[in-house]
């Protein structure tokens, strides 16, 4: 757009151009293809929870994903680097094993150096620790509750008219004396029983020391050896979790290997295998079986296989993007895009009939899983991506100027917008209530640093809207905070957000050369913020774009940088009012959201842009407009509920490859 | 104690240890003393983003026993361990036509010199840098080619800089010209990544480090991605392929733990619990993390951001509660300028902790700071300016005695920075022609 005063296009000769432009650019050939996308952090651990019961905590494991368009589920900037392969391996490993418990798992050996010293009277020998005074080893085992086998192994080197006597304890009380006979090592065993989880200690004492220094050498000196300490357990109910019992049962034969194999798989893969793929599979475990081990540790071995295959870790789709997606694979795309997980069971049992692919299945399915506790995943995913709330995470205020300020409000500001992000989804209301909305979020904590009336406990809640504050995300702490530097508010990223995230009409970025706020002495002198912003606007290649950023920006400084209310800033009183670049006049953040108001469909436009994006996992191109066009039409019919922006993307041939009839 | 053998024979055979799986490598145990060979050389880049408040970087006099610059004050006790580099160019990083983006560019081209496409998703295309070079070529001596670290991550939302993904802005080595290597940003994770979890008894007898059984795992999904990629083509094949080439990096890692050189190694330190609160102790922790590599001779290259470029960080430690990245655009303003000067000592102290931990540690006929050529600094020179020439770069260690240190070495302003790499790359054994934007190796060093 040329400064002021400079030529330009007609309206006319303009929109003929993009009239061309539209037509050609939105032929469905141009659709874009969607490259293979690797399940991310979060999918991964969601994917993990619901397909082995096993809480995997990737995003403390794995390297950050990267993030294109906004998301971080776009397959063309998710990589794999060499490390996050080795992360993938020693995951898989990791959960394989907490997801199967193998016998061999229960036994826990301690042995040869790997036994503690008394505090004295002990020394390490090569097969153990050799007691040559009353002494005790002991060992801090983790327990769970359950029936435990424990074995000692003993060497005992007798002298005296007595045999070596050991003692043995378990959390700090004896539970036998056994005498030792003979001269090898010799192994006992004692049951015991555990009632409470927690590491208690076991202890092996050596308690009748004998030494005589004038008699012949072979009769001078009783001692013992402990060569080992082994626990087995636990034994009996809750040994194995309920997962474990549906899918690896107990006692299964090895002839049932690979039956359990092939349901693992399917579920990990989210499509039947072929036969040469459970061939390999179940090879692969018989390893484990020749080797002399349990079916469960041949279990583990082919579930760690396949939570390493690319099978798993990649969404696999066709590399032509002209070819319908199989019933399977649409069943991944819908349960990623609402769940960020695997298909469940309904979803999966309707892609092998195929009955997925008729729309009157698809729309029931989505409003069953929008319904459903796993949608949660839209919030923790989508929204935080667009509202910008995981920024928040590594934002801090500067705790000087905000004493009132603390990690924990700033955990509730972002559960507060996931909170009422949520509430729109589950109870498809209209999106626009995104802009205006008489309810909002908040528990005890937020309550009272925001003055939002009076909530008790630490959960979000349902609130009204006191009266003369504002609803909608507008008002919203997570938005006006990630939009203002440590110190202060920042007017020109609080437009930023607005136009990027609300009305989708991003501004370029400034041209290469410019600076920042205080780049000339004119406006270093300017006294106040908006002063100084009014005349850095005073460029002409500034004014381009703060013409329309810094008028939002301003209309919101009636909240400080943490999204309280305030009526001055640094003794000034606030001046919330703006001039859009069309000469629309208005002021605060009732300005703000009425001027939002009347361009509602741009906002749903945007939001239908934004959620596109985020279910495709690409770019959008031009060729994706007339879907963007078709989602506000129907969204303006059907009174802007959110339902009908998720049907819209799902039903389309876009989001199924498929060309759905009966619309 | 008469016996002790046989005694062990006898324990075995009455079933006392437990059932040693059958698919195992057994990893040796007794690891061979260090080798009393020359100690290897090691290189090393860390990286500040923001630019420096040069005004307090670069010293007043050229050449030897220049006074030291109020930002360097901290590395006082070193001087003759490290050198000023001034005038060297990131020509790369400059906009030449592809408009703003200056953060994002300078940290991809810091060790490419190569101009990085401009996108913000799709496509994102870059040069392999001067570490990742020389980890092919030494690479193979230890358990791992190279160690990227860092105290930030990738950004989690939004986008990074004026159109460019935040792959660039996070990223300073690249494995391969699409490829950024992610990096590790909590110590405990680069810990048992070195060392393994649990102590050594542990590692010994855990299962599932028996190498075979890995081998047999990657066997199987090795195939799994063969018969994959007969499915798929273009871009969708490419992702595989950058599956297939972690996976092979691994087979390769474990073929190396099989030689009796790669026995295990013990830290002498205990698990770090996790990223400290404390940003001083954060970037220490994980300086140390990579001085316990290379004393361990667990890898001789390595990467370390201490922030990501364009970072907002604030430095509440020493006085600075606002941003970086805001400060940094101090537009001559006197505040803004002196907390600038503070973030760049802050910085540079933490530099100081690292250096001196390598120059405490022993080696061969010094200490392992001289076996190690260390460079530190950023691809922005004024962070209010955004200018790439003339950029503050401070070269330290002695690289096994080839270079003379404790100077003031002025280039001609544009001198590519890559002609240095060279240099560096040549020193390492890592013969190369170009790199980037280099017209050849950098004259005056040695």
């Amino acid at each position: 757009m040329p400064p002021k005063g400079s030529p330009a296009p007609t309206q006319n000769s303009r929109a003929a151009a993009v009239s061309v432009l539209r037509t050609l650019l939105a032929a469905p050939a141009n659709l874009p293809h969607v490259t293979l996308r690797r399940l991310n952090r979060f999918e991964y651990e969601n994917t993990i929870r619901d397909l082995t019961g096993v809480e995997y905590h990737a995003s403390d494991e794995f390297p950050s994903d990267d993030v294109g368009y906004g998301f971080d589920n776009i397959g063309d900037v998710l990589s794999i680097s060499p490390l996050l392969m080795e992360k993938y391996l020693r995951a898989a490993q990791q959960i394989a094993t907490k997801a199967i418990v193998a016998p061999e798992d229960r036994v826990s050996l301690y042995e040869g150096k790997r036994l503690p010293l008394p505090v004295a009277g002990g020394n390490h020998v090569e097969d153990g620790v050799m007691l040559f005074t009353n002494a005790t080893v002991a060992v801090n085992h983790p327990f769970t509750p359950g029936r435990y086998r424990l074995k000692v192994t003993v060497t005992p080197m007798q002298a005296g008219p007595e045999r070596v006597k050991i003692a043995v304890g378990f959390r700090g009380n004896r539970i036998a004396v056994t005498e030792v006979d003979g001269s090898v090592p010799i192994s006992f065993e004692y049951p015991i029983e555990c009632s409470e989880a927690g590491v208690f200690k076991v202890d092996v004492s050596f308690v009748n020391d004998y030494y005589k220094a004038d008699a012949p050498p072979k009769e001078r000196d009783r001692n013992v050896i402990v060569n080992a300490v082994e626990i087995d357990g636990p034994f009996g109910g809750g040994a194995i979790s309920p997962w474990q019992a549906k899918y690896v049962p107990a006692n299964s034969s090895s002839a049932s290997l690979r039956s359990i194999l092939k349901t693992l798989a399917t579920r990990a893969y989210r499509r039947p295998l072929t036969a040469p793929e459970l061939d390999r599979l179940a090879a692969l475990s018989q390893r484990a079986l020749d080797g002399g081990m349990s079916v469960e540790r041949a279990a583990q071995l082919g579930l760690t296989a396949i939570l390493t295959s690319p099978n798993f870790l990649f969404k696999v789709e066709p590399s032509d993007a002209a070819k319908p997606l199989d019933a399977y694979q649409v069943a991944t795309r819908l349960s990623y895009f609402l769940w960020s997980s695997m298909p469940d069971e309904e979803l999966t049992r309707l892609a092998a009939g195929a009955s997925l692919l008729k729309p009157e299945v698809l729309k029931q399915q989505v409003a069953r899983m929008v319904s459903d506790p796993r949608c949660a995943a839209m919030a923790d995913s989508f929204a935080a991506q667009w509202l910008e709330l995981r920024k928040l995470h590594a934002m801090t205020l500067d705790k000087g100027t905000f004493p009132a300020f603390s990690e924990d409000l700033r955990d509730d500001l972002i559960a507060q917008s996931k909170a009422f992000f949520l509430d729109v989804v589950r109870n498809d209301r209209s999106v626009v209530e995104f802009l205006d909305s008489n309810f909002t979020y908040a528990n005890d904590r937020l309550a009272k640093a925001y003055g939002l009336g009076s909530v008790s406990g630490p959960e979000m809640r349902r609130v009204p809207v006191p009266p003369g504050q504002a609803g909608g995300l507008l008002s919203q702490g997570s938005f006006l905070m990630v939009t203002s530097n440590p110190t202060r508010t920042s007017p020109v990223k609080r437009g930023k957000w607005v136009l990027d995230n609300l009305l989708g009409a991003p501004m370029p970025p400034p041209p290469p050369g410019v600076g920042n706020l205080g780049d000339n002495a004119q406006i270093l002198d300017a006294k106040t913020l908006r002063a100084r912003m009014e005349a850095h606007r005073a460029k002409p290649e500034c004014a381009v774009c703060h013409n329309k950023l810094d008028p939002i920006g301003f209309s919101l400084e009636n909240y400080d940088a943490m999204g309280r209310w305030r009526d001055q800033d640094a003794g000034a009183k606030i001046d919330s009012e703006g001039v859009m670049p069309d000469g629309t006049k208005f002021a605060g953040v009732a300005g703000l959201r009425s001027l939002l108001l009347k361009r509602k469909d741009e906002f749903v436009q945007c939001l239908a842009e934004k959620l596109l994006t985020y279910a495709l996992g690409r770019g959008l191109t031009s060729a994706d407009e007339p879907l963007l066009k078709q989602a506000v039409q129907n969204a303006r019919a059907n009174g802007y509920r959110f339902s009908s922006l998720i049907e819209t993307i799902v039903l389309s041939s876009t989001f199924t490859q498929h060309r759905m009839e009966g619309r | 104690m008469s016996q002790p053998l046989s005694r062990r024979r006898m324990l075995k055979g009455l079933g006392a240890g437990i059932a040693l799986p059958l698919l195992e490598g057994m990893l040796p145990l007794n690891a061979l003393a260090a080798s009393a060979k020359t100690p290897p050389l090691r290189m090393a880049f860390l990286f500040v983003p923001n630019g420096v408040s040069m005004e307090h970087w670069t010293p007043a006099t050229e050449g030897a026993g220049f006074a030291v610059p109020d930002v360097l004050a901290p590395l006082s006790s070193l001087q003759g361990q490290f050198s000023i580099l001034s005038g060297l160019t990131q020509q790369h990083a400059f906009a030449n036509g592809d408009g703003p983006g200056d953060h994002a560019r300078s940290a991809a081209a810091w060790l490419t010199g190569v101009q990085p496409k401009k996108t913000a998703g799709a496509d994102i295309h870059n040069g392999t840098s001067a570490d990742q070079i020389a980890a092919r070529a030494v690479g193979s001596a230890t358990r791992f080619a190279s160690l990227e670290l860092g105290c930030e991550g990738g950004r989690e939302a939004g986008d990074c800089d004026s159109g460019y993904s935040c792959a660039y802005s996070s990223s300073i080595s690249w494995h391969g010209e699409t490829t950024p290597n992610a990096k590790e940003t909590n110590p405990r994770l680069v810990f048992e990544r070195l060392f393994g979890d649990g102590d050594a008894a542990d590692r010994s007898l855990s299962w599932y480090r028996r190498n075979s059984l890995k081998q047999s795992i990657l066997d199987f999904v090795l195939e799994d991605a063969n018969v994959l990629s007969k499915q798929l083509g273009g871009k969708d094949r490419q992702k595989l392929e950058e599956y297939l080439s972690g996976v092979r990096e691994i087979e390769q890692r474990l073929a190396k733990m099989e030689s009796a050189a790669e026995a295990l190694k013990t830290p002498g330190m205990k698990t770090p619990a996790g990223v400290p609160q404390d940003y001083a102790e954060h970037i220490r922790l994980m300086g140390y993390m990579m001085v316990l590599a290379f004393q361990n001779d667990l890898t001789r290259v390595s990467t370390f951001m201490f922030a990501n470029e364009g970072s907002n960080r604030s430095y509440p430690m020493v006085g600075v509660p606002e941003g970086h990245h805001d400060v940094s655009h101090h537009g001559k303003d006197e505040r803004k300028l002196e907390a600038k000067r503070l973030i760049d000592r802050f910085h540079v102290e933490q530099l100081g902790y690292i250096l001196r931990k390598m120059a405490s540690i022993k080696e061969g006929d010094g200490t392992l700071l001289d076996h190690t050529m260390l460079v530190y600094g950023g691809g922005i020179s004024d962070g209010d300016r955004h200018n790439h020439d003339n950029l503050p770069i401070l070269f330290a260690g002695k690289a096994g005695g080839a270079f003379r240190q404790g100077r003031h070495v002025v280039y001609k302003n544009g001198t590519p920075m890559t002609n240095l790499f060279l240099s560096m790359l040549d020193r390492m054994g890592a013969k190369v022609d170009h790199l980037g934007d280099s017209t050849g190796q950098l004259q005056g060093l040695f």
